[in-house]
């Protein structure tokens, strides 16, 4: 471990020291200040952009790494590669149509593949190939700055540690059901997922996981899926684990007609923006600007917390909410009728 | 872990803390080969002092009042400062500068170029640090690279913020904020933090050169902070612009006027905008294919549009198109330039009807008058020189770099003669003459040039040029002759900067623009005041260890060299006894620069004393001149 680092810095360092200090330390020449040519030039041909459909506010790009040399490339799950038309660009710029073959909710993962040999690949295998505190370089397709042949986005970090998030916090917010690595470089942008991490000389250590966001604080984790779960991605040797259902009890979604102010952030409070017409809330008579007080027996204290009571109700059975109308509190007593 | 440990040494060590890091690192080394370790506090050692090299340079700007404030760096001793064109829009025409120093200095806007984002502004004083401009198409993916400046207005004691990552992308491109503004064109990518206050701050490379100015950052809905996608504009971009902006312009950016698209794998001419445009006029049409630009070849249109953002306008650039009958033609055009659509200032808010409008405080009154100084930068006309005075400053700061270039000892052509024996060469290296050059101390110089059997003899004998040709009669040249005279320009742009008088004949040297000569950006330089016709001179801005040093390259009575005299481009400087010279001399026409002809050094000596005989002009009453 520590030899490498020494070795690393060696390389690091080495064209610097001439210049200033007397160069008798080094024989490195000023070629190897850019210690990281080896990766980035290994990492950039193995790595491709994704083009997809883009909806709402949900980019439609992403990045993915090509494992095998019959074009399987491997991303990050996402609604943009839901539409007919998604595209894979390889580094010298060449675009393909891509299929998802297989997608895993609890890494959230998918499968593409396009048709073309591909002979520069990550070989995807059990063995981690960095440990804690190793560099490690992200290669990424953030917020596009990438279309064509224009080489991807390389920021550099530390390996941090190996986890699983047992004690995370609202746990049922995030989708990632896996052991992680933390780095410490910004992948959390739009279009990182999917992107290639690798060592300083080049070696996969995995791929940048999708966006983790904390709702309370807005701040996201930097975390790479690793190798070995990829490999086993691939493989199609994961253990099913599709979530189960905890807040369906009957299978079916419910629907109020409810239409909750959005106001950017994620902690508005449960204003309501619109009433359907004909559905069952305007039938009792809520009315926009009324604050949803309570749902299903449940308080609530911002918008949501109204999505997830309103995921506890069942298509026909009776149920009461509660709002505030200017100064007063006004009780209906409502059936949510099957979402279409 | 260990591997964890080492890296924070690397952090505490950038700290300053050397005692209690090189403690840890002795702890380390026990386990470490002596050579390996031996390189890492070298190389630690190495960073710390470039850092320490170049951190005087780095300003911290505010506008007059401490309210918000951005960053710059020093790159001419003179103060002469980079930093953004949205720094100086938010900060005004003046301001407070602050550097490592721990002072606070004044600040005047020099000019600006609001289509890159770039703008000079000019310290008070003197003699300030200054960081050499490195060569940002040496950047490579991967490179380590130093941000430095003033993010969320931090340096209470003025010492800049030092924040390290990597280089992440080259030759990016980032769209503008409409109006042919703040477009980011074959910009640096970088993860190493960059956030507001960071604007206009330089990023460095490990050897302590400029290798960009930070400006801007990819930011999402989670505000204006660092999310690892920072964009640095170029430092070859910078050089481009340096000339127009020391002019004080505004200056704007460069279009052929013309638009390419991609079409089945080439790079074609789609559109044509306006007749008349130049390089229409030199035979592109639609349809035509672009084959290089500016040296590079084109492979897409993404690839020229990123080119051309760099340039300022007049450039003079290089086009290689192919026609659809398979004929290459290899033009150069100056650039037209991209007009701004400049929103006009609102207009003062009118108080609500039923209250009583306040008198405006000292304070408010201030940032309307500020507000207009701004407006009007902003609206002068765009190329046209703003400030003739603070001009005439920077020409004198350029003048006195061009006149340090030559010598190594100020004295060294004091009471001396230069003799210089040239070979005089065809376009095609084939010698086709000779000829001869007193230069003496005093500005006095003798021309004896043989070339195909015809000679001349020139001499200026201090006050006037006088011309003898095969006849033996000497005649006086007026000074629109000389200066169209190419043998004559290759001597008294030369020996004008050790002793200026030919020059006060034609009038005061002034900073004109940004220009390009022998494929390097170049300042030219232009007579004013002049009794007669203009006068041109160009000088390349950076030597190879990216200080201001400017030389010599070429000279010319005619802007763009085709009329019939064309220019003389200097080269092959070496030293000679304490003074610099030009060992080669390219007669030269177009903007291409195409050499006619050569003068090369064949032998050169310094010799004590001047013959006074030799530049004396006798004429006789039969010549028909009188003296």
């Amino acid at each position: 471990m520590n030899r490498i680092l020494a070795n690393l810095l060696c390389i690091v360092f080495g064209g610097i020291g001439l210049n200033a200090v007397s160069s008798e330390f080094c024989v490195a020449d000023e070629k190897l200040n850019g210690f990281l040519k080896k990766a980035v030039d290994y990492a950039l041909p193995r790595t491709v952009k994704i083009f997809g459909a883009s909806v709402g506010r949900i980019e439609g790009y992403g990045t993915g790494i090509l494992v095998s040399d019959e074009g399987h490339v491997v991303t990050g799950n996402g609604v943009f590669l839901n539409g007919f038309n998604t595209r894979v660009v390889l580094n010298d710029g060449t675009t393909l149509p891509a299929s998802v073959i297989r997608r895993d909710p609890s890494l959230q993962l998918a499968l593409l593949k396009i048709k073309a040999s591909t002979p520069d690949f990550f070989q995807l295998d059990e063995k981690p190939a960095a440990q804690k505190g190793d560099w490690v370089i992200a290669v990424s397709n953030s917020f596009k700055v990438a279309e064509r042949t224009e080489p991807l986005s390389v920021t550099l970090g530390v390996l941090s540690l190996e986890t699983h998030l047992t004690a995370k916090r609202r746990r049922d917010e995030i989708l990632y059901d896996g052991d992680l690595y933390l780095i410490d470089c910004i992948t959390s942008n739009p279009g990182s997922a999917g992107g290639a991490v690798v060592t300083a000389d080049g070696k996969l250590v995995g791929m940048i996981g999708k966006l983790i966001e904390s709702t309370e604080t807005n701040t996201r984790m930097n975390y790479a899926v690793p190798k070995n779960l990829l490999a086993k991605f691939l493989a199609g040797t994961l253990p099913d684990k599709t979530v189960e259902s905890t807040s369906e009890p009957s299978g079916k979604p419910a629907e109020l007609g409810i239409r909750l102010f959005a106001l950017g952030g994620r902690k508005s409070p449960a204003f309501v923006d619109r009433v359907q017409r004909g559905s069952p809330a305007a039938k009792v008579g809520i009315r926009s600007d009324d604050l949803v007080v309570t749902l299903n027996g449940k308080t609530l204290a911002n918008s949501a917390d109204f999505d997830v009571a309103a995921k506890s109700l069942v298509p026909g059975k009776m149920t009461v909410i509660v709002v505030k109308r200017r100064n007063k509190l006004l009780r209906f007593e409502i059936t949510p009728i099957e979402k279409k | 872990m260990r591997g964890l440990a080492g890296l924070l040494i690397i952090g505490v060590l950038l700290l300053g803390e050397r005692a209690t890091a090189t403690q840890i690192l002795q702890k380390e080394a026990d386990e470490l080969p002596s050579s390996e370790f031996d390189v890492i506090v070298a190389a630690e050692k190495a960073r710390i002092a470039a850092v320490k090299r170049v951190m005087g340079s780095v300003v911290a700007i505010f506008g007059d009042v401490r309210a918000g404030g951005g960053s710059g760096v020093i790159f001419d001793r003179s103060g002469l400062a980079l930093t953004n064109h949205h720094v100086i829009a938010g900060a005004g025409v003046s301001g407070w500068a602050g550097i490592a120093d721990g002072k606070l200095y004044r600040w005047n806007l020099v000019g600006t170029d609001p289509g890159g984002d770039l703008a000079i502004i000019r310290l008070v004083g003197d003699d300030f640090p200054a960081a050499p401009l490195g060569d940002s198409d040496k950047v490579r993916v991967g490179d380590w690279a130093m941000a430095m400046g003033n993010p969320f207005v931090l340096t209470e004691d003025q010492k800049p913020t030092v924040t390290l990552g990597i280089v992440s992308g080259v030759q990016r491109y980032q769209p503008g904020a409409g109006g042919n503004q703040l477009v980011y064109g074959n910009c640096i990518q970088v993860d190493s933090s960059i956030n507001p206050g960071n604007s206009g701050g330089p990023l460095f490379n490990m050897q302590g050169e400029i290798i960009g100015i930070n400006g801007r950052g990819s930011f999402q809905a989670r505000g204006r902070v660092n999310v690892g996608l920072g964009y640095a504009i170029s430092a070859n971009q910078i050089k481009n612009f340096i000339p127009d902006l020391m002019a004080t312009k505004l200056v704007e950016h460069g279009t052929l006027d013309v638009r390419f698209a991609d079409r089945n794998g080439k790079v074609v001419c789609e559109a044509m905008y306006n007749e008349g445009v130049d390089i229409v006029e030199m035979g592109l049409e639609l349809g035509d294919e672009l084959l290089e630009f500016e040296g590079h070849q084109i492979q897409s249109n993404d690839q020229f549009t990123n080119l051309i953002s760099t340039l300022p306008e007049t450039w003079p650039a290089s086009v290689v198109f192919k026609k659809e009958d398979g004929t290459v033609k290899n033009v150069n055009v100056r650039l037209f330039g991209l007009p701004y659509k400049i929103k006009k200032p609102a207009p003062p808010r009118q108080p609500k009807k039923g209250k009583k409008s306040k008198e405006p405080t000292p304070e408010q009154k201030h940032a309307i008058e500020k507000r207009k100084q701004m407006a009007k930068v902003m609206t002068t006309k765009a190329g046209t020189i703003r400030d003739k005075k603070m001009n005439a400053e920077n020409s004198k700061i350029v003048t006195a770099h061009l006149n340090q270039s030559i010598l190594g000892k100020p004295s060294a052509l004091k009471n001396k003669t230069l003799i210089v024996n040239d070979v005089v060469l065809r376009a095609n290296g084939q010698p086709a003459g000779k000829q001869t050059l007193h230069i003496a101390g005093d500005g006095r110089f003798r021309v004896q040039h043989f070339m195909e059997g015809q000679q001349a003899e020139y001499t200026f004998d201090g006050k006037d040029f006088w011309k003898k040709g095969d006849n033996d009669v000497p005649e006086k040249m007026t000074y629109l002759k000389a200066r169209l005279t190419p043998v004559l320009v290759q001597v008294f742009s030369y020996s004008s900067l050790f002793n200026p008088k030919p020059y006060e004949i034609f009038g005061d040297l002034r900073i004109d623009g940004s220009d390009k000569s022998q494929a390097s950006p170049a300042f030219r330089l232009k007579t004013v005041d002049a009794k007669s016709d203009w006068f041109f001179v160009w000088a390349t801005l950076f030597n190879q260890k990216g200080e201001l040093d400017i030389r010599l390259s070429k000279a010319s009575a005619d802007l763009n060299a085709d009329g019939t005299s064309g220019a003389v481009c200097f080269g092959e400087w070496k030293e000679i006894t304490g003074i610099v010279f030009p060992h080669r001399r390219d007669f030269v026409t177009g903007l291409g620069e195409v050499i006619q002809k050569s003068a090369v050094v064949k032998d050169i000596k310094v010799v004590d004393g001047i013959d006074s005989e030799l530049f004396v002009v006798e004429v006789n009453v039969k010549g028909g001149v009188t003296r």
